[in-house]
């Protein structure tokens, strides 16, 4: 295979769900329900091939060469070039395949979840769109490429969480993800032109290359500019990936399809910000300001998630919190100055936490939509695959058993990291909030495992069978994927290979865990899953008496605070625009022009009276007239 | 004496036309209103014939003019009839204050 063959990969991979999402959309709701899945399932199944084809006629994951695709010219300007150009190194590799391959099962899975669902064609267009933004997310050697397709997930994404559009609670929630993702993307569109103006290039690869050198005090970069470029970056960043103070989209966010919230808004999506931050670590290296200004946020959002996680009573929220919790673990590793620690826990978090919203949604498939923790109890007795996937995935999540948590040792990176950097007490913080995350884990588990209240409760769906055989493959799949990054995410202290967190960082070797902290964690995260299991499963109703408390009830007012702060002023601006400058002024304004015109045509109108006898005194009158005047002419 | 001159003739035929005018400008009663105009037509056709007597004599081109003229008039009254029976149907008479609305409601 020629190099030219090679990267006309590149755009397959992003035209093949793209061609999925146009047919979809133009000609899928006259077809049938099996074809609209063949359709979006080719598409995101070609994609990864063609990813996998480019991985595989590398020489080896390792010794991996980059590979570009040149599409054209966009916008050239005398200082500002940004091509249309496609670029393929090894964190893109990792990325694409993570997001190719899990949008592919995901989908599949897709195909069994929506079989009873109506506009599944609009479900199934948005979601090839989805996979065809996210690819060029991934694969964009540029800023402004990196933008249409942070734009593009963007609106797929509100696209998808409105899908029940007859519902009350979809539209507000797609609103929201839409509109606080604007206020991010604002942001992050200043970031890019400032990073421009401090660099004189978007390209990512050159900008690594200058930012490298830069590091090494061999550029000279204005670093006042570099700073503010990576702080206005944050807010795109953070909108994408539900940081603090823009975190409030995601947990509403659950209100779209299950599937729907396993790929976009806990395996790939929301983990776009941490892969630009990781693109982007030698400016956060330089701009150690914006780097503590993560560290905060992060730290805040995880202890913010953890314990809302705590005392959701629905299942995907339960799962939602868990995500923020997650991806703040990531933002740490970044702002610690580990990135592929962050990457690797990005891996591992795609897997188990797609694997735990799948099972989810296989529980939540046969109970009518019942998403509530208290009466799913007892679900699980009937669907071992299901249950094992639940298992495998919280246990992954809780992080807690070396070799078999994917999250295990990324998270042990990440604390080490920390400690370094940042003291004692942000690491007891971190520790206390991947207690909790044991906790809610384990909580979830207990609820679902619990004895069913009575036999003949009448708000379980009593036919409790297994989901069918779609859906059990794409769980078993998951499950092995979970697992395997588990055993691959290992430190080589511990007899593992350390092979995913080499892969990521490349020459740089995976630091050595901490013998007494790997003891620490697993010991009290044995304990601390033994004791949530126990009470929780016991008592549903526990968490309902933790609810109580005020704070945690209304979710920590962000959603108050947002509306006294923002909502509230912006809604007396927009009466106090309509009252003085809508109506008296622009519509007052095209009022009177009206009424003007009517008035003169009134005038007008005398003159075309309709009486015959005065249009002939007219003619009369103007006959007389054209005579005299040409008898003084004479 | 009143002779027979193309000067006199011309008075006879200005007379008629001023009385179909006046006739046109004052009468409210369509009828009527077609009346004047008939008249003020044949005031015209007057004019016509003396010409043809007093100047164009020998070429009849005036006595073909004022049948052309009257072949006219007769279509005009055929139609200006139908159109005034429309009017009396729909109005129930025959004034001119009756189509001065032209369809636009008062």
């Amino acid at each position: 295979m020629n190099i030219t063959a090679i990267q006309n990969l590149l755009p397959a991979a992003i035209l093949a769900p793209a061609a999925a999402a146009v047919l979809l959309a133009i000609v899928g709701g006259r077809l049938a329900y099996a074809w609209q899945c063949v359709i979006a399932v080719a598409g995101a199944a070609v994609s990864f091939a063609a990813i996998l084809g480019l991985a595989l006629t590398r020489d080896s994951l390792l010794g991996f060469s980059d590979v570009a695709w040149y599409g054209g010219d966009w916008l050239l300007t005398a200082d500002l070039q940004a091509a249309l150009v496609l670029y393929f190194d090894r964190l893109s590799l990792l990325m694409s395949l993570l997001v190719t391959g899990f949008g592919a099962l995901i989908v599949l899975y897709s195909a069994q979840y929506m079989d009873h669902e109506e506009d599944t064609a609009r479900y199934f267009a948005s979601i090839s769109l989805f996979l065809a933004a996210m690819m060029v997310l991934v694969l964009a050697e540029n800023l402004f490429v990196v933008f249409i397709g942070w734009e593009g997930v963007g609106l797929a994404s509100y696209l998808l969480i409105g899908h029940y559009w007859k519902t009350t609670f979809a539209p507000p929630a797609a609103m929201r993800a839409f509109f606080v993702n604007r206020v991010g993307d604002l942001f992050f569109i200043i970031g890019v032109f400032l990073l421009f103006q401090a660099t004189g290039t978007v390209s990512l690869p050159a900008l690594e290359m200058q930012g490298a050198l830069s590091a090494r005090g061999a550029s000279q970069y204005d670093v006042d500019l570099l700073g503010w470029a990576a702080l206005f970056l944050l807010g795109g960043i953070f909108g994408k990936s539900a940081q603090m103070p823009l975190h409030v989209w995601l947990p509403d966010a659950m209100a779209g399809p299950t599937p729907v919230s396993a790929l976009i808004h806990a395996a790939t999506m929301v983990t776009s910000g941490v892969y630009l931050m990781t693109r982007l670590d030698w400016l956060y290296t330089l701009a150690p300001a914006a780097r503590d200004v993560v560290f905060y946020a992060a730290l805040i959002t995880t202890l913010i998630g953890s314990t809302l996680a705590c005392v959701q009573h629905d299942i995907k929220k339960v799962l939602a919190y868990s995500t923020l919790a997650h991806l703040a673990l990531m933002f740490l590793a970044l702002s610690a100055g580990d990135a592929p620690a962050g990457m690797m826990h990005l891996f591992g978090h795609a897997a188990f936490k797609a694997l735990l919203f799948l099972a989810a949604g296989s529980v939540i498939y046969f109970q009518h939509h019942e998403q509530d923790l208290r009466k799913l109890r007892g679900v699980l007795k009937f669907m071992p695959v299901t249950r094992a996937a639940l298992w495998i995935g919280a246990i992954g999540a809780a992080g807690f058993v070396p070799y078999l948590s994917a999250s295990f040792f990324s998270k042990e990176l990440v604390m080490h990291a920390v400690h370094h950097g940042h003291g004692g007490f942000a690491y007891w913080l971190i520790f206390l909030a991947e207690l909790l995350g044991v906790v809610y884990m384990f909580r979830l588990l207990g609820c679902l495992e619990g004895e069913s209240i009575a036999s003949g409760d009448h708000s379980l769906h009593s036919v409790g069978r297994e989901s069918g055989w779609i859906i059990r493959g794409v769980l078993s799949v998951l499950m092995l994927v979970s697992v395997l990054f588990g055993w691959f995410s290992a430190s080589p202290a511990f007899g593992g290979s350390g092979f995913l967190y080499s892969m990521l960082a490349g020459v740089q070797a995976m630091p050595e865990a901490d013998l007494l902290s790997v003891v620490k964690n697993v010991a009290s995260g044995l304990i601390v899953a033994a004791l949530a299991f126990y009470f929780y499963r016991k008592d549903p109703e526990l968490a309902g008496k933790i609810n109580a408390l005020p704070p945690l009830r209304a979710n920590y007012y962000f959603n108050e605070a947002y509306e006294a702060a923002l909502l509230r002023p912006l809604g007396v601006m927009a009466r106090l625009a309509f009252s003085v400058m809508e109506g008296p002024f622009f519509s007052g304004a095209l009022r009177q022009t009206g009424a003007g015109f009517q008035k003169l045509s009134r005038g007008l109108r005398v003159l075309q009276d309709g009486y015959i006898n005065q249009y002939a005194l007219i003619v009369v009158l103007a006959v007389l007239g054209i005579l005299g005047a040409l008898w003084f002419r004479l | 004496m009143i002779t027979f001159t193309l000067t006199n003739t011309l008075y006879v035929s200005l007379i008629l036309v001023g009385i179909g005018l006046y006739g046109l400008l004052t009468r409210r009663n369509l009828m009527m209103v077609m009346l004047c105009v008939e008249i003020m037509l044949n005031g015209i056709n007057v004019s016509l014939v003396a010409f043809n007597y007093f100047v164009w004599n020998g070429t009849e081109a005036g006595q073909f003019l004022y049948m052309l003229s009257i072949g006219v008039a007769a279509v005009e009254a055929a139609v200006g009839l139908s159109l005034l029976i429309l009017i009396f149907k729909n109005y129930g008479k025959i004034t001119t204050q009756e189509i001065a609305r032209l369809g636009e409601k008062r």
